[in-house]
């Protein structure tokens, strides 16, 4: 009996034992490994970015100051390592606040010069009621003429500053297309990807000597045709020139459309296509059986290529330091031109009841004019901005 | 084209100017008449030129230059410089799991304008030490091997020397 209490009491504190001491910790040896390769990667990424030549980037980043009054950057190296490190404050939210604050702050820039066009049509309408009984008909056409100098020198104060920042943009456009899609087409040749180089390189060059070269010296004339003919045809009530300048406006909306619709369509077509070759042709090489590597460049047969890691983190960092830099660029004298537009409209809304019909029409047509400017400026940086995305996204080889 | 519309506003101008200064009468309608056909020749200036042979539109359109887009070859060489290295590295990484210590691996390479390709590896024994079980047993073969499956290349272009 005791021997059974006993052995008992012995089982209980055994099993007692194996529930009650805690199991030991279990040790974990330092991965090492992952550290290392991300200090490879690093390296990878400062030997490809010094062995490019950004500085045209870097005069980019200087003409986007002299034209815009922004600063983007200090030089481009400083943007790609806030990318590259996670610290770029270029969100959505920092441009939805840059748009409001130039939208606030153009608004209240032209609203004296509007409400001084506004005063002299009014003025117009008051003394030609005032001397209407009085005054003979060339009296009160002089009155005309001379509230529209008026106006028309106000106008034109207001819209040379605009005009001048959109003929400065297509200018920086063309810039930045000599400057940048090289170092980007460079880096896409040295990841392997030839068969897309081979598409890329001609479309880049249609935008920069074609479509850049159209806007220059087709659609911005047809936009001063517009403009002064709108302007001219105002003068007078014998002299209607509105239906030439309709015609013109037409015109330089269709070009502008066919253009870039084309240019845009070819691009898309061809470069999913050349992007697609390129990655056949990377999965073919690593199953080949082939004495020699048929890649430009690249030698391993498998394992974690650290250089061509680092060159497509370099593509990609320096491709979206190109759209912030073309955001910057084309987005300010894009909104300044839409608040002008859309100022002089409203401006020619509100004096319609109360001045002459002809201030009211001017107003309105000019407005009208600078849909041109807004159309060739959108479809010249969504252009752009298609081929740099396209770049992008190219040779992005296990990138999820 | 700056001349063409001064030339416009000019004749427009003229026009109104006119139509100020002559008094309401049958002149004036004809005179009115006869603006307006100046003011649409004046607009169609530039297609009369065009008729006549004098316009040429290569004078409108600047000259442009239509290059190739010219890749920085020397980041080129940098980038496939940075990529040899990294090749080299690897098959020492590899060897030295094998148990070859300290090999020299380097890659030399030919382009046959298409593309680069490898033309012969070198491994360089001299300051290597063999580990593991067969010790002091040049793995020439092992060492062939191992740079041919990581560089798919064929044997006779992998070069040892300064085995012990």
């Amino acid at each position: 009996m005791k021997k059974g209490v006993a052995l008992f009491l012995l089982i209980l504190s055994f099993l007692f034992l194996i529930i009650v001491i805690p199991k030991g910790n279990t040790v974990f040896a330092e991965d090492t490994e992952a550290d290392d390769t991300e200090e490879n990667l690093d390296d990878a990424v400062n030997d490809t970015l010094d062995g490019l030549d950004l500085t045209g980037f870097d005069e980019l980043l200087t003409l986007l100051k002299e034209y815009n009054d922004v600063t983007v950057a200090n030089s481009i190296r400083t943007l790609v390592n806030d990318i590259l490190a996670g610290k770029s404050e270029f969100d959505f939210s920092y441009f939805a606040k840059f748009c409001t604050e130039i939208v606030l702050g153009e608004t209240v820039n032209i609203l004296p010069q509007l409400l001084l066009i506004a005063l002299f049509a009014f003025l117009y309408s008051v003394l030609q009621n005032l001397n209407s009984g009085f005054s003979s008909s060339s009296t009160q056409k002089i009155l005309y003429l001379a509230c529209f100098g008026l106006v028309v020198t106000v106008i034109g104060a207001m819209t040379a500053k605009n005009i001048t920042s959109a003929v400065k943009t297509f200018e920086f456009m063309g810039k930045f297309s000599e400057v940048s899609f090289p170092i980007m087409i460079t880096l896409v040749t040295a990841l392997g990807g030839s068969a897309s180089a081979a598409v890329y390189q001609p479309m880049i060059l249609i935008f920069g000597n074609v479509l850049i070269v159209l806007i220059k010296t087709v659609i911005m004339p047809l936009f001063y045709i517009t403009f002064v003919f709108s302007i001219v045809g105002h003068l007078s009530e014998n002299v209607k020139l509105d239906k030439f300048s309709k015609t013109v406006k037409s015109a330089a909306e269709w070009i502008t459309g066919i253009a870039f619709g084309t240019f845009v369509t070819l691009l898309t077509s061809q470069g999913i296509t050349g992007a697609g070759l390129d990655n056949l042709a990377i999965r073919g090489a690593k199953f080949a059986l082939s004495s020699y590597v048929p890649i430009i460049g690249n030698y391993l047969k498998d394992g974690f290529d650290i250089v061509l890691a680092g060159c497509i983190v370099v593509k990609n960092a320096l491709g979206l330091c190109a759209i912030l830099i073309l955001l910057f660029a084309v987005l300010i004298p894009l909104l300044k031109t839409v608040i002008l537009m859309l100022g002089l409209k409203f401006t020619a809304a509100v004096l319609q009841p109360l001045s002459d019909e002809k201030f009211s029409s001017l107003l309105y047509v000019v407005a009208d004019s600078f849909k041109i400017l807004i159309v060739a400026v959108l479809c010249a940086a969504f252009a752009a901005l298609l081929i740099v995305m396209m770049i992008i996204y190219t040779c992005n080889f296990g990138v999820i | 084209m700056k001349e063409w519309l001064l030339s416009v506003t000019a004749a427009v101008l003229l026009s109104v100017l006119l139509e100020l200064l002559l008094s309401e009468g049958k002149i004036k309608k004809y005179v009115t008449g006869v603006l307006s056909l100046v003011i649409i020749c004046v607009v169609f200036l530039p297609v009369i030129k065009f008729v006549k042979n004098d316009f040429s539109l290569s004078d409108m359109l600047p000259q442009t230059e239509t290059n190739v887009i010219i890749v920085d070859e020397n980041a080129l060489a940098a980038i496939d410089g940075m990529k040899k290295q990294e090749a080299e590295r690897q098959v020492e990484t590899e060897l030295s799991s094998v148990g070859i210590k300290d090999a020299e691996v380097n890659i030399y390479t030919y382009d046959d304008g298409e593309t680069t390709r490898i033309s012969y590896i070198t491994v360089n024994l001299q300051a290597s030490v063999i580990t593991g079980y067969e010790e002091n047993i040049i793995l020439t073969e092992k060492i062939k091997e191992t740079v041919c499956e990581i560089l798919t290349v064929s044997e006779d272009k992998v070069i040892i020397y300064g085995g012990i």
